[in-house]
C-alpha cells in the first residue's frame, strides 16, 4: 500500500515537472502558425509505469556502467553523426529545446520560444541560471555561434545540413536570440536539438567537450569507453543524482553477455532476444519500440525488381508476424511504409495493404503475371555486423523461397555496404534499419527521386509533386495529409518492403532504477539512480 | 658489423614492401574512411570537405609518399577515427602507445609461463622413465595443443569466471590506474595463450633432449664419470635447447605481435583489438604502423634469435 502510494506520489510529481516546463512553451505554441501542439510521439508510458510500481525514492551518489557497442565516432556534438555517440553526447550536450520521453519537446537552454506568423522567424529567449560545464554562463553569444556553427553560416560548410536553412542568427538582447530561415519549415524545430557550445569552443584545438548538460565530459580513452561526472550546478533542480557514469565498450555482443552475467555492467540496451532470456532472472529486462524502421530493401532499378508485380509478390510473401516472433520474440511492430507509428499524428496503418502474414497465392499469380512463374534469383546482401539484420535474413530467404523466389544472403562488411549498396547501388535488395529522429517528414525525405539518399531507386513523379507540396505546406497539419499520401504512395507501388520497428530490449541491474525509454535513441543517465537491490 | 648492416638493410627493405602491401591492399578494399565516418547521413558537401582534410582527393602515389616521409622523420601523424578530444584527433603515437603495454604485457606474461612451464616439463618428460607418465603427458600435451588459445579462453571465462568467480570477464582495469589489478585481470588470458604453446615447447624439447642422449657424448661423459645430474643439465639439456630456442622465437613474434583473438575474447583493449577496429573502419595511418610494428616484431626477434646462437654456440660465428 504503501509502495503504492509511493509510485502516485512519484507520477504526480512526474506530470507537474513535466507540465510546468512544457507550460513555459504553451504561449508560444499559439504564436506558431499551425495551432496544435508539438507532435507526440508516442507511447512508453506503459513500459514507464511499471517501473515507476517498484520505484524506491531516489538516492544521490555513486556510479554506473552502461555499456555500448560501438566507439565514439566524435567528441564535437555537430560533426557526431552515429547514433551509438548521440546517444551518449545527449547526457552532455542540450539544444534550445531537447526531446523528452514522450516525444515531446521541452525547452533546455531556451526557456521560452516564438515563431513569427510567416514561420520564417524564430525568437528564443534564454533560461536564466543556464551554466557550461566550465562554470561559465550560457550567453546569447554562445548561441548565436553555436548554430552559426552547425548551420555553415561561419565558414560555408553546413555540419549539420538541415539547419543550412537558417539565413542570419541575431542577438537582440543579452537574453534574446532571434534566427531567421531562408523558408519557413515547421519541422525546423526539431532541429534546434543542435548542441549548444562555448563561443569559440568549435576552432579551440584543445578544446574538451563542454556543455549544459546533466553530466560533464571527464575522459575519452578510444576502445575502452567514456567517463562524464556530475553536473553540479545543472539547471534541472535535483538533478542528476549520480555522480559518475561511465560508458564502456563491450568488444562483442558475446562479451557483453559474459560482462552482464558476472554483473560488470549495470545497464545494456542492445539485447537480442536469445540473450534477454538468459538473462531475465538476474536483470530487469525491459523493451520499447525503437526508433529504427527495419526493411527488405529492393533496388527498383534493377531486373527483376523493376516490375511493380515482382515488388508486391515480395512484398505479399513476406510473413512479418513469423519474422518478428523469430527475431524479434514478438516484440516488433510490424509497419508497411516509412513512418514511425509513435508519431501517431502523422502515421497511417497500412499493414492491411499486404497483409502481415504470407499471402503465398497472391505472390505466385502477381510472379506469373509478370513473367517470372518459374520464380528468379535474388541476392540479399546483408552488413553482417548487423545479427539482427542477419537473423532477418534467414527468414526472409526462406519465405521467398516459398513463392519460388530463390533468395541467397551476401553477408557484407558494414564499410563495403555502405560504398556498394548504399552509395554505388550495386545490389538486387538488401536487409538494413534507419534510424529516424523526431522529424516527421525524415525517412520520407529519401525517396525522392533526385535525393542523394534514395538507394532503392524509387522512381515516382507524383511521389515528388506530393513531396514538394508537404514542404510548402506552413503548418503542421496540412503536411500530415501529404505525408500520409506518401506512405500510401510508397505501399501501392510497392517502393520496398518494410518489415517492422525492432524493440530495444535493455537489460537494467536490479538495483538501478530511473532508467527511461525515449522514442529516440539517448540514454538518458540524469533521472537513474542505483538503490537497494530488491529481489 | 657487415653482418648487422646486411640485417639493417633487410630489415629496412621489408618494412617498405609490407607497407607498400598494405597501402595498395587499402586502395583495393571496398568503401573508405569518409563513408565509416560520416554514415548514411553524409552529404556530398561534408563528404568533399573530408576528403580534402584528410587528403584523399590526392593521387594514391602522392599521398603514398607524404606518409613515408612523415613517417621517416618520425611524424606517425593522426588517427582518421578516433578523436582526442572536442576537435584533435589522436596522434597514432599517442594511440598505439596507450594500447602497446596491454599487448606487451600480456605477451611478458604468457612468455613466462610458456618457459616457466615447459621446460622443466619437458626435462622431466625426458628424464622420466615410467611408461604411465610419459603415456599421460603425450596425451595431454597433444590436447592442448590441438585446443585453439581462443577456445582455451572461452572455456576460461566460464569456469573461472562465471562459475567459480576467480575473476569477473571485462572487468579490465587500465595500467594507469591500478597495475596490480591490470596484471591480475591479464593471468587468465596469458594462461589461454600459454597452454597450447607449453604443449608444443615441452613435446619439442623432450624429443630434442631424447636425440642428444643418445649422441656420442652422452656417452663419453658418463665413462668420464659425471653425474647424471650433470650430464643432463651441463651437455643435454644446452645441446637440446638449441633448437628449442629458435622455436620459442618463434613463438614469442606470433604472441607480440599481437594475442588479436585473445585480446577480442577477454574485451582487452591491446593493439589487436585496434587493428581489427581499425581496418573495419579504415583508418589508414593506424593500420599501417601497427601492421610495420608486427613486422618490425617479426624481424627483430629472428634477428635477436640469430644473435643468441652466435652467443651460446660459438661454431656458427666461425661458419
Amino acid at each position: 500500500m504503501k509502495k503504492r502510494f509511493l509510485s502516485f506520489f512519484l507520477a504526480v510529481l512526474t506530470m507537474t515537472t513535466l507540465g510546468a516546463c512544457q507550460g513555459s512553451t504553451a504561449p508560444a505554441s499559439q504564436d506558431k502558425p499551425d495551432a496544435s501542439p508539438a507532435p507526440t510521439m508516442g507511447t512508453t508510458t506503459e513500459v514507464n509505469s511499471s517501473i515507476a510500481e517498484t520505484e524506491p525514492e531516489p538516492v544521490y551518489g555513486g556510479s554506473m556502467v552502461v555499456g555500448i557497442q560501438q566507439d565514439i565516432d566524435s567528441l564535437d556534438p555537430h560533426k557526431a553523426t552515429a547514433a551509438g555517440t548521440k546517444e551518449i553526447l545527449f547526457n552532455i550536450f542540450e539544444g534550445l529545446v531537447k526531446p523528452d520521453e514522450n516525444g515531446n519537446l521541452i525547452c533546455a537552454v531556451a526557456s521560452d520560444y516564438t515563431v513569427s506568423d510567416d514561420g520564417l522567424v524564430y525568437t528564443f529567449t534564454l533560461r536564466d541560471g543556464v551554466k557550461f560545464h566550465n562554470g561559465a554562463d550560457v550567453a546569447a553569444e554562445d548561441v548565436k555561434y553555436s548554430l552559426e556553427r552547425a548551420s555553415g553560416l561561419l565558414d560555408g560548410t553546413p555540419l549539420i545540413s538541415v539547419l543550412s536553412a537558417i539565413t542570419d542568427v541575431t542577438i537582440l538582447d543579452e537574453k534574446t536570440v532571434q534566427v531567421t530561415l531562408g523558408a519557413p519549415n515547421p519541422e525546423l524545430i526539431y532541429s534546434f536539438t543542435v548542441a549548444i557550445i562555448p563561443n569559440g569552443s568549435g576552432e579551440d584545438a584543445e578544446a574538451s567537450p563542454i556543455g549544459t548538460g546533466p553530466f560533464a565530459f571527464e575522459a575519452y580513452t578510444p576502445q575502452e569507453g567514456i567517463v562524464l561526472k556530475k553536473n553540479e550546478s545543472y539547471w534541472q533542480e535535483g538533478l542528476p543524482y549520480l555522480d559518475e557514469v561511465k560508458f564502456k565498450i563491450v568488444s562483442s555482443s558475446d562479451t557483453a553477455l559474459l560482462e552482464l552475467k558476472t554483473g560488470s555492467i549495470d545497464i545494456y540496451p542492445y539485447l537480442t532476444d536469445s540473450q534477454a532470456a538468459e538473462l531475465e532472472s538476474v536483470y530487469k529486462v525491459q523493451s520499447a519500440p525503437s526508433n529504427v524502421v527495419q526493411a527488405l530493401f529492393l533496388n527498383n532499378a534493377v531486373e527483376p525488381l523493376n516490375d511493380k508485380k515482382v515488388r508486391q509478390a515480395i512484398c505479399y510473401a513476406l510473413d512479418k508476424d513469423a519474422i518478428n516472433d523469430f527475431v524479434s520474440g514478438g516484440k516488433g511492430t510490424i509497419v508497411s511504409s516509412a513512418m514511425l507509428p509513435t508519431l501517431t499524428d502523422f502515421y497511417e496503418d497500412l499493414n492491411s495493404t499486404y497483409g502481415t502474414g504470407a499471402n503465398v497465392e497472391k505472390a505466385k499469380k502477381l510472379l506469373s503475371e509478370a513473367g517470372y512463374a518459374d520464380g528468379f534469383d535474388l541476392e540479399i546482401m546483408i552488413p553482417s555486423n548487423y545479427e539482427f539484420h542477419m537473423q532477418t535474413g534467414e527468414v526472409v530467404a526462406e519465405q521467398l523461397k516459398e513463392v519460388g523466389i530463390n533468395a541467397t544472403i551476401n553477408p557484407v562488411e558494414w564499410n563495403t555496404w555502405l560504398s556498394d549498396c548504399y552509395t554505388d547501388r550495386k545490389y538486387q535488395a538488401s536487409i538494413c534499419g534507419f534510424t529516424c529522429d523526431m522529424t516527421p517528414g525524415y525517412l520520407l525525405n529519401r525517396f525522392r527521386r533526385d535525393s542523394k539518399k534514395n538507394f532503392i531507386n524509387f522512381d515516382s513523379a507524383e511521389y515528388d509533386e506530393v513531396y514538394a507540396s508537404a514542404q510548402e505546406a506552413n503548418n503542421m497539419k496540412d503536411r500530415t495529409g501529404y505525408y500520409i499520401r506518401l506512405q500510401e504512395i510508397l505501399t501501392e507501388e510497392a517502393g520496398t518492403a518494410f518489415i517492422q520497428i525492432p524493440p530495444v530490449t535493455t537489460a537494467i541491474g536490479k538495483d538501478v532504477y530511473g532508467y527511461r525509454f525515449y522514442p529516440v535513441y539517448v540514454q538518458d543517465m540524469s533521472t537513474v539512480f542505483k538503490g537497494t537491490r530488491q529481489n | 658489423m657487415r653482418y648487422l648492416l646486411k640485417k639493417i638493410m633487410t630489415l629496412s627493405v621489408t618494412l617498405f614492401l609490407v607497407s607498400v602491401a598494405a597501402f595498395i591492399a587499402f586502395q583495393i578494399i571496398p568503401g573508405d574512411v569518409v563513408g565509416s565516418i560520416l554514415g548514411t547521413e553524409a552529404t556530398p558537401e561534408r563528404e568533399e570537405e573530408l576528403r580534402h582534410e584528410l587528403m584523399l582527393d590526392r593521387p594514391p602515389v602522392e599521398r603514398y609518399f607524404h606518409w613515408l616521409f612523415n613517417v621517416v622523420k618520425g611524424n606517425l601523424g593522426v588517427s582518421y577515427r578516433y578523436s582526442k578530444n572536442m576537435n584533435e584527433m589522436m596522434p597514432v603515437k599517442e594511440l598505439i602507445g596507450d594500447k602497446l603495454p596491454v599487448t606487451l604485457s600480456l605477451a611478458a606474461l604468457s612468455i613466462l609461463f610458456i618457459i616457466a612451464v615447459s621446460i622443466p616439463l619437458g626435462v622431466l618428460w625426458a628424464r622420466s622413465k615410467s611408461r604411465a607418465l610419459d603415456a599421460a603427458l603425450s596425451v595431454l600435451t597433444q590436447v592442448s595443443m590441438a585446443i585453439p588459445a581462443f577456445f582455451i579462453g572461452i572455456l576460461m571465462t566460464y569456469l573461472f569466471g562465471i562459475a567459480l568467480k576467480l575473476f569477473s570477464p571485462g572487468a579490465y582495469v587500465s595500467y594507469h590506474k591500478d597495475f596490480k589489478g591490470f596484471i591480475t585481470y591479464l593471468i587468465f588470458p596469458a594462461i589461454s595463450i600459454a597452454i597450447p604453446k607449453i604443449g608444443m615447447t615441452a613435446r619439442f624439447l623432450r624429443n630434442s633432449m631424447l636425440t642428444e642422449i643418445k649422441s656420442d657424448y652422452v656417452r663419453t661423459a658418463y665413462s668420464k664419470g659425471c653425474s647424471e645430474r650433470r650430464v643432463m643439465y651441463g651437455h643435454v639439456l644446452k645441446n637440446a635447447l638449441m633448437p628449442v630456442i629458435t622455436f620459442l622465437g618463434m613463438i614469442i613474434a606470433e604472441i607480440v605481435a599481437g594475442s588479436i583473438v585473445i585480446e577480442q575474447v577477454f574485451s582487452l583493449p591491446g593493439i589487436g583489438r585496434l587493428l581489427i577496429s581499425s581496418i573495419s573502419t579504415r583508418d589508414f595511418p593506424v593500420v599501417e604502423i601497427l601492421i610495420l610494428y608486427i613486422t618490425f616484431v617479426v624481424i627483430f626477434v629472428y634477428f635477436t634469435v640469430d644473435i643468441l646462437y652466435r652467443v651460446i654456440d660459438p661454431r656458427i660465428s666461425g661458419k
